[in-house]
């Protein structure tokens, strides 16, 4: 019920945005990393629940269910602007030590896009005396009535997606790199 | 045949292309059109492309590549034999699918947002023919006999098959939940992946309906044929998912690259191609084992959406 009348409020502001959304034509990602100075083992204990985000230094509570059960868990993740982001889990690998996730809704005042699907993973680095933390995206630019050229508009929902990996994996000890 | 002579004749005097087969990439993030030499697995060749090339549609002989740019809202036509752009169109809205016609003379080509389908005469690339297809276009195919054009209208969850003389529209056939990328077999099938229905719809065209609905992965993309099997691109699992095209049951699940997009049967039908968005590389299937048999290292975010696969001498 709250969410129908969510998505009827959206379609009263946004008319030809709201009918727009879905996968626009040019997918965008954005990689982030960080190199910890742990094992991958631990690293993904820290990292590896889906239902704790606490490691991320941008968020100051997740709240959620179903574990880390894929097409059953689900969170939401509030992020230190007070933003909140409903995210569901749909591949959990603790053998390889990654799962992926799709944001289901984020205000797009915060993040203008739309379609976003995201991979966290920890890889073995240095011989197995350190780890990298990854996190990659994939996600389309979030559509609006008079939005400026398509790069540009593209950019920016790259710049915003950019800045939160970043943000996540602030603080965390070691290097950390963001490219999109 | 003569353009076969001729085409080897330039091949021979320019050093230029070799007697392989060719995998022509679209990097779209990378604003190129990467040409993948396929018997020594390698990238022998970068043509700029702007606007965020994605879609593209080989002509049958091998001698021009159509390729649509998104953000550049432009189509550019390349000429395979000089491995160069030699002409480009500009259009009011993004295209993404595109298609030529069985003669290369044609061009079909679709905008995303405002859902106009055009024919474009291959050489002059002039737009000779604008309709209102509407419900989101997104992927185009020619069915073998280069009698009907098949457009998936992703919106409005159908499968629109085309007049490619007039653009009329001959059937509207609803198929599974969000159908994206689209091809036809010689036997009057087509097979349209659902990327939000996890599935592919199996249409017959003279009947004009679905006989049948496949299960794949999540978010599938874009169908291929090779050996009596469907290979589909699954792009949140990063696998292929393979089915049998006489049972219509699943066969297998392939590992490949993250984020698989284009997919391709080669020539022989002994190969599958997979152009890995996410990975930036190409895994090679081998068709009967179903395994992969290479991998090999693209540009940035490839996508090869639509016929990519150019035929050797």
């Amino acid at each position: 019920m709250i969410r129908s009348l969510a998505i009827a409020t959206a379609l009263l502001m946004f008319p030809m945005a709201a009918l727009a959304q879905g996968c626009g034509p040019t997918r965008l990602k954005v990689v982030a990393s960080v190199t910890l100075d742990v094992p991958a083992a631990e690293a993904w204990r820290l990292a590896g629940n889906f239902q704790d985000m606490s490691w991320a230094k941008n968020t100051t509570a997740t709240s959620g269910s179903g574990g880390n059960e894929p097409e059953k868990a689900l969170r939401k993740v509030t992020l230190a602007n007070g933003a909140v982001l409903e995210e569901s889990l749909y591949r959990y690998d603790a053998a390889s030590m990654s799962y992926s996730y799709h944001i289901d809704h984020v205000d797009p005042a915060v993040l203008p896009v739309q379609n976003t699907s995201v991979t966290l993973e920890v890889i073995p680095a240095e011989g197995g005396a350190k780890s990298t933390l990854r996190w990659r995206a994939a996600f389309y630019r979030y559509l609006r009535p008079g939005e400026p050229a398509p790069d540009i508009a593209d950019a920016e929902a790259a710049k915003a997606v950019s800045a939160l990996a970043r943000q996540m994996l602030a603080g965390l000890k070691g290097k950390m790199d963001a490219k999109t | 045949m003569r353009g076969r002579a001729v085409w080897f004749a330039l091949a021979v005097l320019a050093g230029g292309p070799a007697a392989a087969d060719e995998a022509y990439i679209t990097n779209q993030n990378g604003d190129d059109l990467g040409i993948v030499d396929l018997t020594s697995r390698a990238v022998v060749a970068h043509i700029k492309i702007e606007g965020k090339p994605a879609g593209i549609a080989m002509a049958r002989d091998g001698t021009r590549a159509y390729v649509t740019s998104t953000n550049g809202k432009r189509i550019t036509a390349v000429d395979c034999l000089a491995r160069k752009a030699v002409a480009t169109l500009a259009l009011p809205d993004e295209p993404v699918g595109i298609a030529v016609s069985a003669d290369g003379r044609f061009v079909y080509a679709a905008g995303f947002f405002q859902g106009h389908l055009y024919k474009i005469d291959a050489r002059t690339l002039k737009i000779l023919i604008d309709v209102v297809i509407g419900g989101t276009p997104s992927g185009l195919a020619m069915t073998p006999d280069g009698r009907t054009l098949l457009v998936t209208k992703r919106d409005a969850n159908e499968l629109a098959l085309v007049d490619p003389a007039t653009l009329g529209a001959l059937a509207i056939i609803p198929v599974g939940d969000r159908p994206y990328g689209v091809i036809a077999d010689d036997q009057g099938r087509a097979y349209t992946a659902n990327v939000y229905g996890d599935d592919v719809s199996v249409v017959d065209l003279a009947a004009r309906k679905v006989v049948g609905t496949v299960p794949v992965g999540k978010r599938p993309y874009v169908v291929a044929l090779a050996d009596g099997k469907g290979f589909v691109s699954d792009q949140y699992e990063g696998k292929v998912a393979v089915f049998d095209l006489k049972t219509l049951q699943p066969v297998s699940r392939i590992a490949v690259g993250d984020y698989p997009d284009g997919i391709q049967g080669s020539f022989d039908g002994k190969s599958v191609y997979v152009v890995n968005w996410e990975s930036n590389d190409v895994s090679v299937i081998d068709a009967a084992s179903l395994k992969v048999v290479a991998t090999i290292p693209v540009g940035d975010s490839p996508r090869s959406f639509g016929t990519f696969l150019r035929q050797g001498p």
